[in-house]
C-alpha cells in the first residue's frame, strides 16, 4: 500500500486540521500539508474532499479577489467542523496507539 | 495571469465534462473558478495541470462529477424551452415559404432524429472532455456527425414526399400565425439563453425566404438566394465565435 492510499482515507482529517489552523485555500493547503512533509501524488485530489466537507457542512466558503494573485475560495471551519475535527483527533489518538504498539512490538 | 494552452484546455473539458453530467451551473463556475486559481498558483511555481489531475484527467472529472449532485431539476427546467426550439427550427421555415403541411413520417422521424443527434453530441463532448483527441480529429467527428445528421433528414424528406400522405396542411393564414408563433420562440429563446446567435441564426436561416415572399423571382433564383444566404449566415456566425473565443483566449487555438 503507497503512502497515498493510506493518507486517502485520513485526508478528511488532516485538511479539517490545516482550515482549523486558520482561513485558508486550496493552493495555500497543500504548501502546508507538504511542510508537515505530506506528499501528495495529485495536488487536485484535495478538491473532491473539499466539496465533500462543504457539502456535509463542516467548512464553510467565500470567494476573495486576492491584490496579486488568482481569485481564490478561502475555507473557515463552522461549529459542525470543529467538532468533526475534534472527533477525528481522538479516532487519530487511538488508531494510531494501536499501530504503534503492533509495529514496535514486531520488532 | 496567462494560464498554459493545456491547463486552459482542461479547464475547458472540466467545464464540458460537467455540463454533459447533468450539473448545476453554479457550483460549476465555481469549482472552475477554483481550480484556474490552483492553476495559475501551480504554473507561477512552474508545475503544470499533471499537478493536479495526477496524470488522469479522467479519473479525476470523474472524482469530482462525482462530489457534485446531479441537477435533475435544472435538466427538467431546461426541457420545455428546448423542445419548443427544435420545433420551431423544424417547421418555421416551411410555414413562411407556405409549403408546412404534417405527415405521420414527419411527426414520428423529426423528433427521433432530432433526440438521437442530440444524444450524438452529448455522448461525443463527454468523450472527447476525457480523452485527448487533435483538433483534427475533433473536426472530423463532428463533420461526420453533421453529414450523418443532414443525410438522415433529407431520406424522410423524400420518403414524405414519395410515399406519404398529409392528414393536416394548415391554411396560408395560419401558417403565417405560426411563423409568427416561432419567430416569437426564437426571441423568447435568445433571451432566456442570454446568446445573441440563437437569434442570428434563425434569422439567417428563414430571413431570405421571409423576404422572397415579397418579389417576384423564378424558382431557381430564390433556391440560390435562399440558400447563399444560409451559407453566408452560418459563415459570419462561425467568424464571429471564432473571433470571440480568440479574444477571451488570446493564446488558444
Amino acid at each position: 500500500m503507497s503512502s497515498s492510499q493510506m493518507l486517502k482515507g485520513i485526508l478528511d482529517g488532516c485538511l479539517l486540521g490545516i482550515i482549523h489552523k486558520g482561513e485558508t485555500y486550496g493552493y495555500e493547503m497543500i504548501e502546508k500539508l507538504e511542510i508537515y512533509g505530506f506528499r501528495m501524488v495529485s495536488e487536485g485530489s484535495i478538491y473532491p474532499v473539499l466539496m465533500r466537507l462543504q457539502k456535509d457542512g463542516f467548512v464553510h466558503s467565500v470567494m476573495k479577489e486576492s491584490p496579486s494573485g488568482p481569485k481564490r475560495k478561502y475555507y473557515t471551519l463552522t461549529p459542525a467542523g470543529e467538532e468533526e475535527y475534534e472527533q477525528f483527533k481522538e479516532r487519530w489518538e487511538s488508531l494510531s496507539h494501536s499501530v504503534n504498539r503492533l509495529v514496535k512490538e514486531e520488532n | 495571469m496567462v494560464l498554459s494552452r493545456e491547463s486552459e484546455e482542461f479547464i475547458a473539458n472540466l467545464r464540458m465534462y460537467l455540463m454533459t453530467s447533468g450539473k448545476n451551473d453554479h457550483e460549476i463556475n465555481e469549482i472552475a473558478e477554483e481550480l484556474r486559481g490552483h492553476l495559475e498558483d501551480a504554473e507561477s511555481h512552474g508545475k503544470t495541470v499533471d499537478s493536479v489531475t495526477g496524470g488522469s484527467p479522467q479519473t479525476y472529472l470523474e472524482n469530482i462529477s462525482n462530489e457534485m449532485k446531479t441537477d435533475y431539476f435544472g435538466l427538467v427546467r431546461l426541457a420545455p424551452m428546448f423542445i419548443l426550439l427544435l420545433i420551431a427550427y423544424f417547421i418555421t421555415g416551411s410555414a413562411i415559404r407556405g409549403d408546412l403541411n404534417f405527415s405521420l413520417l414527419k411527426l414520428i422521424a423529426y423528433p427521433a432524429i432530432a433526440l438521437l443527434s442530440i444524444g450524438a453530441y452529448i455522448y461525443f463532448f463527454r468523450k472527447m472532455s476525457v480523452a485527448n483527441y487533435s483538433k483534427k480529429k475533433e473536426l472530423s467527428i463532428f463533420i461526420a456527425l453533421q453529414v450523418i445528421i443532414t443525410l438522415s433528414l433529407m431520406a424522410v424528406l423524400f420518403m414524405d414526399i414519395f410515399f406519404f400522405e398529409p392528414f393536416y396542411i394548415p391554411s396560408r393564414e395560419t401558417m403565417w400565425v405560426i411563423a409568427a408563433l416561432g419567430a416569437l420562440v426564437f426571441i423568447a429563446g435568445a433571451i432566456w439563453s442570454k446568446t445573441w446567435f440563437t437569434l442570428i441564426l434563425p434569422l439567417f436561416l428563414f430571413g431570405p425566404d421571409f423576404i422572397l415572399q415579397f418579389l417576384q423571382y423564378s424558382e431557381t433564383t430564390e433556391l440560390i438566394i435562399s440558400a447563399s444566404g444560409l451559407y453566408l449566415g452560418f459563415g459570419i456566425v462561425v467568424l464571429i465565435l471564432y473571433w470571440q473565443n480568440k479574444k477571451q483566449n488570446p493564446h488558444k487555438l
